[in-house]
C-alpha cells in the first residue's frame, strides 16, 4: 500500500514550461498547488559546470533522470516493424524548470491563420488541397482569444524582440518588454542577403534578456544554450521566473526528483489523485481536486494510457479512442554554405539571436500549383559548438587524415547555414501508442511513435531545400550542401504535437478549448500534445500561453471544476 | 549587457569562481577513470587516431591531443556498447597488418587499411566501426579538455573554437572580429568529465 498524504487543491505532473506558467497562476489566485517533478531542481551553479559540447548536446546530461532512459521507438508506419529512425531522437531535459531551462529560447507567437488552418486552406484553394488521410483541424479557438495571454507570457518570463518588425505578423496590443538580442555580424549578412531577394527579415523575437529585466542580467552571448542550462540566469526559463514567482508564495509545494506513475480515477470519470515515486523510492499517493498533466508530448499520452480503471478501460480519458490520435513532429531543412576567408564569429549567442524571414511560412506565399499547402520560418542564427562544425564539411572534403585537418583548420568558423522549420500535417496512420515489448528501467513500457511524413511534406521540404539553397548563395555563400536534408522525418522531437488533441467534438479530440479533458472534467492537460496543429514556428510561447489562458479559466471555476 | 551585470551575478554564490568551489565541494574529484581498452588495443587505437586526424604541419593531431584516452572512457562509461564493435575493428587492423603490428606501420600503410575499413572491404571490421571512430575522434578531438581529450587545446586551437568564453561582446561578433583563444574548459567551472 502507498503512503495516502493529505489532498491537494492542484497537483501539477511535471514542472516545465507548462506546468511552470500554471504553477504561477493557480499560486497568484491564492490556490495551494503542490507540484511532482520527476527531475531535480539544479540551479546555475549546475549549469555552469556542464557548459561543455559533450554533456550538454552529446550526453543530454538533464535527461538522464528520466528521458534518456525512456526514448520512444519508432515504426514508419502501423504494419512495419520499429526500426532506427531517420534521425536520433531529440530529448528533453528532466529538473525544475523542465526543458524549459535548456532550450533555445526562440520565442514564437503563432499567427491568426494559423488557428484556422483548415478553412483558410479550404477557402483559398479548396477542400482537394488537403490530403484525403489528414486530420488537419481548426483550433477552437482564436489568436484574438490567446493574444492576451501572449502578452501576459511575454511580461512575465521576459521575451525580447521588436513589435512590427515582422510584416506577416497578426496584431499585438503592445510591444515586447525589450528590445531584440543586438545584431551579429552573419545576421547582417543573412538580412541583406534575404532582401536582395525580397524576403522580409527581421530579429527573432527570443526568450533571453536583451537588457536587466526582472532582477536578472542580459544574456551574455556565451554561446552555451540550446541543450544547455544558462549560468547567468538570462535565459528566460520557467525555472527563474514562473516557478520563482509561484514559490515566492508560498503556496507552491516543490517536490524534486518525483515521478508519477499513474493518474488515478473514481467510477464516475473523474480523476482524484496521482500515485507517484517519492526521492526516496517510496511509493505515494497525492490525493488533489483537479490533476495537471503538464509532461511533455510522450509522457503525458503515456500516463494516460497506462492509467486504466474500469470506467477507462483503454486509458483515462480515452473511451473515444482519441488519446494518441493526431501525432505530428515538427520538419527541418537547412543548407550550409562556405564563406572562404571569412571569420564568421559563429560560436556565440544562441539560436534565439537570429535573423528570421515569415515570407515562406503558413499561407504567405501562393500555393496553387506547388503541390502542397503551409511552410516554414526560415533563420540564421548563431551558436554553433566545436563538434558539431568539426562534422559540417562541404562535399567532396575527405573525412579524415590531413587534408581533412586543413579544411577544418581554414573553414572551421567559415560555415553559415540557414534553417527552416516546416509545418507537417497531422495524418489518420500517424499516432502514438504504448510499445508492446520495449520498456523503461522500472519495467514500465515506453511510447512507440508511428510516424512518417506524407507527399505534402516531401514536398514542402524539398521545396524549402531549394529557397535555402538560393538563398545562401545570396548571402554570399560560394557553395552550399544540405545541413538537415529533405524528405527526413523527425518522428521523436522536441517539437512534437498531437496526442490529446484539442477541439469541440469529444468524438474527434481529448480536451476542450480550456484544456480540460472532455472525459475527465477535473483533469487538465496541458503542452504541445493538444496542438491541433503545429505552424512553422517554435511551440514553447504558445504552450505557455495556453497554459496561462487555462489555469486562468480553472482559478475562476474551481469550485465547479474541483471534486 | 553592461558591465555592472557580471559582477553582480560574479558576486554571488553562483559566479564563475566560486561556482568551480562549490561544485567541487563533496564530490570526488575525477582523477581514477575506468578502463574498456587493453594496453595493446589502446596502442593501436592510438595509432589508429593519429592516423583519422595526424600531426602535421598545421600541429598536433589526435594522438597527441589524447583522443584514445578520450574514447576508452567513453567506452567505459556511457559508450559502453560500443565496446564490441572496437574491440573487433582494431583486432582486423591488427590481423591486415601482420606481424610488427599496425603502430609501428608506415603512414602509408595505416592510411590504406583505414581507407578500406571505411571502404568496409577489410575482413572482420564490423560495419559501424569507422563511422564510430571517425565521430568519436571528433569528439575526443574537439570537445571539452576535461573528458580526457583536445590536450592542451590543440583540437580548438585547429577549428578556431576561442574555449568557454561567457562574455561576447556585440564587436565579438562581427565577420573577421578577431577573438583571442581563452583555452579556457569547463573543468575551471566545476565540470567533472565523464
Ligand atoms: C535543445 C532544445 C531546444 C529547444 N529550443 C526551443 C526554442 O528555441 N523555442 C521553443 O519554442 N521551443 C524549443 N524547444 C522545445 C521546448 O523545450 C518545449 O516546447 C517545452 O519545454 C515544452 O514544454 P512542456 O512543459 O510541455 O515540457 P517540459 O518543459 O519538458 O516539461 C515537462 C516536465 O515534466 C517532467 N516529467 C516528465 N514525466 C514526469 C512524471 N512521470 N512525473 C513527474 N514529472 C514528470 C519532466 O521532468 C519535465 O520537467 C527546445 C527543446 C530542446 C530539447
Amino acid at each position: 500500500m502507498s503512503a495516502q498524504l493529505p489532498k491537494a487543491d492542484v497537483v501539477i505532473i511535471g514542472l516545465g514550461a507548462a506546468g511552470g506558467i500554471a504553477a504561477h497562476v493557480l499560486t497568484q489566485a491564492g490556490i495551494d498547488v503542490v507540484g511532482l517533478e520527476a527531475g531535480p531542481r539544479l540551479d546555475r551553479t549546475d549549469f555552469l559546470a556542464h557548459d561543455d559540447e559533450i554533456s550538454g548536446v552529446i550526453l543530454n546530461w538533464t535527461g538522464k533522470y528520466k528521458c534518456n532512459k525512456e526514448v520512444p521507438t519508432w515504426r514508419p508506419n502501423a504494419n512495419a516493424a520499429t526500426a532506427k529512425p531517420p534521425v536520433p531522437p531529440i530529448l528533453m531535459g528532466n529538473m525544475v524548470g523542465g526543458t524549459s531551462v535548456h532550450y533555445g529560447t526562440q520565442s514564437w507567437r503563432f499567427r491568426a491563420d494559423d488557428f484556422k488552418v483548415r478553412s483558410s486552406t479550404v477557402e483559398r484553394y479548396g477542400e482537394a488541397a488537403i490530403p484525403e488521410n489528414s486530420t488537419l483541424a481548426d483550433w477552437p479557438l482564436s489568436y484574438e482569444e490567446l493574444e492576451p495571454w501572449y502578452d501576459k507570457v511575454e511580461y512575465l518570463i521576459g521575451v525580447s524582440g521588436k513589435g512590427g518588425s515582422n510584416p506577416f505578423a497578426s496584431l499585438r496590443a503592445r510591444d515586447y518588454p525589450m528590445p531584440p538580442l543586438p545584431s551579429f555580424g552573419y545576421g547582417d549578412l543573412a538580412q541583406k542577403g534575404m532582401e536582395s531577394l525580397g524576403y522580409h527579415p527581421f530579429p527573432q523575437p527570443a526568450a533571453i534578456l536583451s537588457e536587466r529585466y526582472d532582477d536578472r542580467p542580459a544574456c551574455t552571448l556565451c554561446g552555451y544554450c540550446g541543450f544547455f542550462g544558462c549560468w547567468n540566469d538570462s535565459k528566460s526559463s520557467t525555472l527563474v521566473s514562473a516557478i520563482r514567482r509561484a514559490e515566492g508564495t508560498g503556496k507552491l509545494d516543490v517536490r524534486p526528483n518525483c515521478r508519477v506513475t499513474a493518474i488515478l480515477s473514481n467510477d464516475k470519470g473523474q480523476v482524484t489523485g496521482v500515485r507517484y515515486i517519492d526521492d526516496q523510492g517510496q511509493e505515494r499517493e497525492q490525493p488533489a481536486g483537479v490533476v495537471i498533466l503538464s509532461t511533455y508530448v510522450y509522457e503525458s499520452v503515456r500516463l494516460l494510457l497506462l492509467s486504466t480503471s474500469d470506467h477507462f478501460r483503454n486509458g483515462l480519458a480515452n473511451n473515444s479512442g482519441q488519446v494518441g490520435r493526431n501525432y505530428m513532429s515538427h520538419a527541418y531543412v537547412s543548407r550550409n554554405g562556405l564563406f572562404p576567408g571569412k571569420d564568421l564569429n559563429l560560436y556565440s549567442g544562441t539560436t534565439g539571436q537570429a535573423v528570421a524571414m515569415d515570407d515562406l511560412n503558413g499561407d504567405h506565399f501562393d500555393h496553387t500549383g506547388l503541390g502542397f499547402i503551409r511552410g516554414a520560418v526560415v533563420f540564421a542564427s548563431n551558436g554553433n559548438l566545436p563538434i558539431g562544425q568539426s562534422r559540417t564539411i562541404a562535399p567532396g572534403v575527405p573525412q579524415w587524415g590531413s587534408a581533412y585537418k586543413r579544411w577544418i583548420h581554414d573553414n572551421g568558423d567559415s560555415v553559415g547555414s540557414v534553417f527552416a522549420q516546416v509545418e507537417p500535417l497531422p495524418y489518420t496512420g500517424n499516432f502514438l501508442d504504448l510499445d508492446p515489448k520495449v520498456k523503461d528501467p522500472l519495467g514500465i513500457p515506453v511510447v512507440r511513435v508511428t510516424y512518417n511524413f506524407g507527399e505534402n511534406e516531401d514536398k514542402a521540404t524539398t521545396y524549402l531545400d531549394t529557397k535555402l539553397a538560393e538563398l545562401i548563395k545570396a548571402i554570399g555563400a560560394t557553395e552550399t550542401w544540405p545541413g538537415f536534408p529533405a524528405r527526413t522525418p523527425v518522428p521523436v522531437n522536441s517539437h512534437a504535437y498531437g496526442g490529446t488533441r484539442m477541439g469541440d467534438d469529444p468524438a474527434t479530440s481529448v480536451v476542450n478549448k480550456y484544456s480540460l479533458a472532455h472525459e475527465a472534467p477535473n483533469l487538465m492537460i496541458l503542452g504541445g500534445s493538444t496542438f491541433p496543429a503545429s505552424s512553422g514556428y517554435n511551440p514553447t510561447e504558445t504552450i505557455e500561453a495556453l497554459a496561462w489562458l487555462s489555469a486562468d479559466y480553472l482559478a475562476n471555476h474551481l469550485d465547479e471544476i474541483a471534486v | 549587457m553592461t558591465d555592472k551585470e557580471i559582477p553582480r551575478q560574479a558576486a554571488s554564490p553562483g559566479s564563475p569562481g566560486a561556482a568551480g568551489a562549490a561544485a567541487g565541494a563533496g564530490r570526488p574529484t575525477n582523477t581514477s577513470h575506468s578502463t574498456a581498452l587493453t594496453t595493446d588495443e589502446l596502442a593501436t587505437l592510438r595509432a589508429v587516431v593519429g592516423r583519422v586526424i595526424p600531426a602535421d604541419d598545421l600541429g598536433p593531431g589526435a594522438a597527441e591531443a589524447g583522443v584514445d584516452v578520450f574514447i576508452d572512457r567513453a567506452l567505459a562509461g556511457p559508450n559502453a556498447s560500443d565496446l564490441p564493435v572496437y574491440q573487433a575493428g582494431l583486432a582486423a587492423l591488427e590481423k591486415a597488418v601482420g606481424t610488427g603490428g599496425f603502430a609501428s606501420a608506415s603512414p602509408a600503410a595505416m592510411d590504406a587499411l583505414l581507407t578500406k575499413a571505411e571502404a568496409g572491404t577489410l575482413d572482420g571490421v564490423p560495419e559501424a566501426f569507422f563511422s564510430l571512430l571517425l565521430e568519436h575522434t571528433r569528439q575526443g578531438m574537439f570537445g571539452d579538455p576535461v573528458y580526457g581529450g583536445n590536450r592542451d587545446f590543440v583540437g580548438w586551437d585547429l577549428i578556431g573554437y576561442p574555449g568557454i568564453k561567457l562574455v561576447w561582446t556585440s564587436d565579438e561578433q562581427e565577420i573577421n572580429a578577431h577573438v583571442a583563444p581563452k583555452h579556457i574548459s569547463v573543468a575551471k567551472f566545476g565540470g567533472q568529465g565523464w
